[in-house]
């Protein structure tokens, strides 16, 4: 594999693992609960858009929309079953409850479509870019340019729109949000709707560039929570930066050890860290309250 | 004592649910009449993981930690026994040992440097240890057999006899899943079973009791590993292979949901927990591939509906069936005894104590000395730093400076549980109680006699020690319906005076309160300053933090004030009332008048 | 009392880990700005947040303009025109100081840009540092902070806890003074406080709270200083 190709692919799977764990992270800031089934949710966005693209002719970059309103709608039904009616429990609770719904995922779309790895639609159709000389793959391109575009707008909505500044406070103290009048409820409910849209749009990405399996999501949601947690528990650019680390680690090591040795020392690696480092490589978030 | 015996199993079968008794039987008939080859066989794996989950409830349920290495545990066990099996040709009373003794060995190993960390980091860190060990069994192929495995695992043989299948099998499987819930149950039951729950649930206030919630962590999270590693072995021996299969992710996410359907807490939880998730495959047969989406309905069905788990829910359905008449309340002891034991030898000396947080001076140069049958009354503005000297009397900080030295004796930087253990009682601003527990149960956790003590039945000693209790509390002014109802459904008041009894029911010597009138109405204000007096009269020494300065005249032998962590007057309750520095601290610079009062 | 903004009676808070209130009846007039005294653990807390909502009550009534709103959701006590300031001031600590202002208002942009102008006269130090994160700002800008953010989501009654608590005296002083200020624009104060002198300065009545029942009720003036120092503090 060429360092271009190498860099390109731990671009293109570090820019999806920061997907998954940026909507991991939105939800623990404003709940405070653990998503087991985050990776559940990408895989289920990434098979609705095979079925989507099986119904109808259209390119990703379309799909890709609509996907993510879809499946942000499906936050706010996966909000209602498995965080709402538990919010007063420990949060254990809600912790079991999300591993529960990702096993009805992961189960409803190996019963659906089957066991076997599918491709999804591309982004853009057509083969290699060629840029000066260099031959760059075209879909991990557009996997990068549609995350930044996520991610930007993300930050865009946060912290420039009074929606996002609600978002915001609900999560530093849900309590004193309620007593300046938001309403915290409806707030967690669009939180998991952000969330989950951006884990579909994970899904999409996913799908073209390695194909996808139901049996995927745990494995994207261990890369998404070691993410956040290296990225200091609940840190925006903490996670994207976590998610880069992880994707490269596993690309280089995968390609001169092999796969399974990377995810062993990938995991060995997160035994040290948290060791040295009880709160994550990049630490906890700072000034919580002054 | 034969009597005592008996009337101890008398205690247990009656506390036994009636539904419980009637499944047991059902299943006993179903596998000894019923059963074929096929489903005996099923049984034996669901006795298989009965075990590995309640080695998992010690850890997830009692110590309350989302541990997600459980199946490393079993893994590790199954592994072992197979290696040892096949390659030494051991025997299974070698083997199994050996299983159970890795695992245990595994997590104490990794218990010093994971166990501190918190929730989400310690369940990361727990499933990092698991994955590890599934990458390594898959990598290391000239040990483990790589992802093939070991095959070749000879069935269970004892005294020259192979148990390979049928109501031996079962036997076995069972009779070890019956010693180990004995095991377990007799861990949790009695005093040490408040004290986990207390250690779980308000480890501050378990602390200030005297409980090493940390030790007790560790205990717990290698036991239960130990019960991972003996279910594992006796898996590699039913399968007769070991694969990394045993390692995956599925292991441990079938053991959290049996914990968690079956109920947290309860050997009964684990087993039928066990079962029941074992057979539904079976039972879902029918629905082909949408079979395991059925199970994960049901758990997550399960969680909505009854978050503390079937057992939980058999427990309330008994409750209905059975409407028994309440716990009948212990006998409460003549009121004779005096509610303090505290030598009036005791002496309690603080010097230079100093605390920073940050850039802020909390604590400055603060020295006292207070002796038995004294009442210090510390005063101050909000923040002039007087939670932060208890804290730091108390061991809930460590002093950046100064000493504390009780009876000769410098305690500073000590560990809360040590320091209460030397005795010195503590009551919190906010009451910390275990929410979920009566209010005789908040104060028989602190029996320390009755937790140590090792001589005999564990509900005996849980009956003296809520005997011991009910005597605090109805000195307390705590009636015997107030005792059995759970503590947060109290009011504040009467939650205070929990806090105080459990307190005194560690027998301290030094007693340290943080604004215990701040709540109360007038009458239980008088209430506590007779019992405040009492306690000193009989030889305590008190600390007690208060801003209403009625509350202290006449009650505190001296009066020391502080702001912004100094001190600036000290004396006689009457003489620092009339201290101008004291006047201004509270209520601020009087405007142009000079008459202080 | 007719023509009271906030009328209280009968109010019980009882379970719980809270301090009891054992029946209070008090009001506040239109404009009016009424100081509550008394202990730690009095209940004085605990009274400002089961106005606002943030505790659930016992029994008694809570009328806000004539209106019960006792059952009523925070969010619509809040809409009506209550504003909260906690005890411990607890802005949004990663959010910038305008921020802070901007999440509280209910309002669409150009009148919530006018109220924040308002703020800004009200507290020139925030203006000033307006797009200083709130965590940066001094223990005094913050409790302006947390004054200006209640006031922007409730501007008719001002519930504020201890707000002099922690500082020094001559921000404590300006804290206080400014409330007059609040409440010469039409604004009715409700607020707790220690600090008797200085308090008795700027409000209009004095309410004084021992063990969760009023002690004392009247007119806040200088010679009553003594009397209330007394029976908050010293229980005579």
């Amino acid at each position: 594999m060429s360092a271009i190709q190498l860099t390109a692919n731990g671009l293109a799977l570090g820019a999806s693992y920061a997907l998954v764990a940026l909507g991991f992270v939105l939800i623990v800031n404003a709940t405070g609960a653990v998503n087991f089934a985050q990776g559940d949710l990408a895989v289920a966005g990434g098979f609705l858009t095979v079925a989507l693209a099986g119904v109808v002719n259209l390119p990703g970059v379309v799909l890709l929309p609509i996907a993510m309103v879809a499946m942000a709608g499906f936050g706010v039904a996966f909000a209602y079953l498995a965080y709402f009616p538990l919010r007063h429990q420990p949060p254990a609770t809600v912790f079991i409850s999300t591993i529960a719904f990702g096993i009805v995922l992961e189960n409803g779309a190996n019963g659906l479509f089957g066991a076997a790895p599918r491709l999804g639609p591309p982004l853009l159709p057509g083969g290699p870019v060629e840029l000066s000389g260099l031959i760059l793959p075209r879909q991990s391109l557009a996997i990068v340019a549609v995350t930044c575009v996520l991610i930007a707008g993300l930050q865009f909505v946060l912290m420039h729109t009074q929606f996002g500044r609600r978002l915001r406070a609900t999560a530093q103290d849900a309590e004193m949000a309620r007593a300046v009048g938001i309403p915290v409820g409806a707030m967690i409910a669009w939180t998991f709707a952000l969330a989950i849209g951006l884990a579909g749009a994970a899904g999409m990405l996913l799908s073209n560039q390695f194909f996808i399996a139901p049996g995927d999501g745990t494995n994207l949601m261990l890369k998404a929570y070691i993410a956040v947690t290296i990225g200091g528990w609940g840190r925006i650019w903490g996670a994207v930066a976590g998610a880069l680390i992880v994707a490269f680690f596993e690309t280089i090591l995968a390609v001169l050890l092999s796969q399974s040795a990377a995810e062993m020392f990938l995991y060995l690696a997160v035994l040290v860290v948290l060791g040295l480092r009880p709160r994550g490589l990049l630490g906890e978030t700072i000034g919580r309250r002054a | 004592m034969p009597t005592a015996w008996r009337k101890n199993a008398a205690r247990a079968a009656a506390g036994l649910n009636p539904l419980y008794a009637a499944g047991t039987v059902f299943l006993v008939v179903y596998a000894l009449v019923f059963a074929d080859s096929y489903d005996q066989r099923i049984l034996a794996i669901a006795g298989i993981y009965a075990l590995l989950v309640i080695g998992y409830q010690l850890v997830f349920g009692h110590a309350g930690a989302i541990s997600l290495a459980q199946a490393a545990f079993f893994g590790l066990g199954a592994y072992v026994t197979a290696l040892l099996a096949t390659r030494l040709g051991l025997p299974f009373l070698v083997t199994f040992p050996a299983s159970l003794a890795a695992a245990a060995a595994l997590a104490a190993l990794v218990a010093l440097p994971v166990l501190r960390l918190e929730s989400h980091y310690f369940a990361l860190a727990t499933l990092a240890i698991g994955q590890a060990a599934l990458a390594a069994a898959v990598n290391w192929e000239s040990l483990t057999g790589g992802g093939g495995g070991l095959g070749g695992v000879p069935p269970v043989s004892l005294f020259g006899f192979a148990i390979t299948r049928g109501v031996w099998l079962l036997a076995l499987i069972w009779g070890l899943v019956a010693v180990g819930g004995a095991v377990a149950w007799l861990l949790i039951r009695g005093p040490r079973g408040l004290a986990i729950r207390a250690a779980r649930e308000a480890p501050m206030a378990a602390g200030a009791v005297g409980i090493d919630a940390g030790r007790m962590r560790f205990t717990l999270f290698v036991l239960g590993a130990a019960y991972g590693g003996g279910a594992g072995a006796l898996h590699a021996h039913l399968l007769g292979v070991v694969s990394p299969e045993v390692l995956r992710l599925p292991v441990m996410v079938s053991c959290l949901a049996m914990t968690i359907i079956g109920g947290r807490t309860r050997v009964a939880g684990a087993i039928i927990g066990a079962l029941l998730l074992v057979h539904l495959p079976e039972w879902f047969r029918f629905a082909e591939r949408f079979g395991p989406l059925v199970y994960g309905l049901a758990l997550l069905a399960t969680i909505i509906a009854a978050p503390d788990g079937l057992t939980g829910a058999a427990a309330r359905l008994r409750q209905f069936l059975w409407p028994g008449a309440p716990p009948p309340p212990p006998e409460i002891p003549p009121r004779a005894g005096s509610l303090s034991h505290a030598p009036a030898s005791t002496e309690l000396k603080v010097s230079d104590l100093s605390k920073r947080f940050g850039g802020v001076a909390a604590v400055r140069d603060v020295s006292f000395t207070l002796r038995g049958g004294e009442i210090l009354g510390l005063i101050g503005p909000n923040g002039s730093g007087k939670t932060t000297i208890l804290n730091l009397i108390t061991g809930i900080e460590r002093p950046d400076g100064g000493r504390i030295v009780l009876n000769g004796e410098d305690i500073a930087g000590w560990n809360p549980h040590r320091i209460a253990r030397r005795g010195i009682g503590r009551a919190f601003q906010t009451p910390m109680l275990v929410e979920s527990m009566t209010a005789l149960d908040n104060v028989a956790l602190a029996n320390q006699t009755a937790l140590n003590a090792r001589a005999y039945y564990p509900g005996r000693r849980l009956a003296d020690a809520r005997a011991e209790a009910a005597s605090f509390l109805d000195r307390l002014e705590i009636g015997s319906s107030a005792m059995h109802r759970r503590v947060a459904e109290l009011p504040h008041g009467a939650r205070r005076r929990v806090e105080i009894a459990r307190a005194l029911a560690a027998h301290p010597r030094i007693l340290v309160l943080d604004e215990p009138a701040a709540g109360l109405d007038e009458n239980e204000r008088e209430a506590l300053r007779s019992t405040l007096r009492d306690l000193a009269a009989q030889g305590m020494a008190l600390i007690v933090i208060e801003h209403d300065f009625h509350f202290l005249s006449g009650l505190a032998s001296r009066l020391i004030c502080l702001d912004a962590g100094q001190v600036i007057a000290q004396g006689t309750a009457d003489a620092v009332r009339r201290n101008r520095l004291v006047v201004a601290a509270f209520f601020g610079p009087t405007p142009g008048e000079d008459g202080a009062p | 009392m007719t023509g009271a903004l906030l009328s209280v009676e009968g109010l019980v808070v009882a379970y719980g880990p809270m301090p009891a209130l054992r029946g209070v009846t008090f009001s506040v007039g239109p404009g009016e700005v009424s100081a509550l005294f008394g202990p730690n653990g009095a209940g004085k807390s605990t009274l400002l947040k089961a106005i606002i909502g943030l505790v659930p009550i016992r029994a008694g009534r809570i009328r806000f303009d004539g209106q019960a709103i006792e059952g009523m959701a925070v969010e619509r006590r809040v809409a009506l025109g209550l504003g909260y300031a906690p005890e411990g001031r607890r802005v949004f600590a990663g959010m910038t100081v305008r921020e802070n202002l901007e999440v509280a208002s209910p309002a669409a942009r150009p009148e919530r840009a006018r109220r924040i102008a308002e703020i800004y006269r009200l507290f020139p130090a925030l203006g000033e540092n307006a797009t200083a994160n709130a965590w940066q700002l001094s223990g005094g800008q913050q409790q302006m902070l947390a004054v200006g953010r209640a006031l922007i989501a409730g501007s008719r009654l001002l519930l504020l806890d201890e707000p002099s608590l922690g500082l020094a005296p001559k921000t404590s002083r300006d804290l206080l003074a400014s409330i007059r200020s609040i409440a010469a624009a039409g604004t009715s104060v409700l607020f707790a406080e220690q600090k008797v002198p200085a308090a008795l300065q700027v409000a209009d009545h004095a309410v004084v709270l021992r063990a969760g029942e009023i002690v004392h009720a009247g007119r806040a003036d200088a010679a009553s200083a003594q009397t209330i120092m007394e029976r908050s503090f010293l229980g005579a």
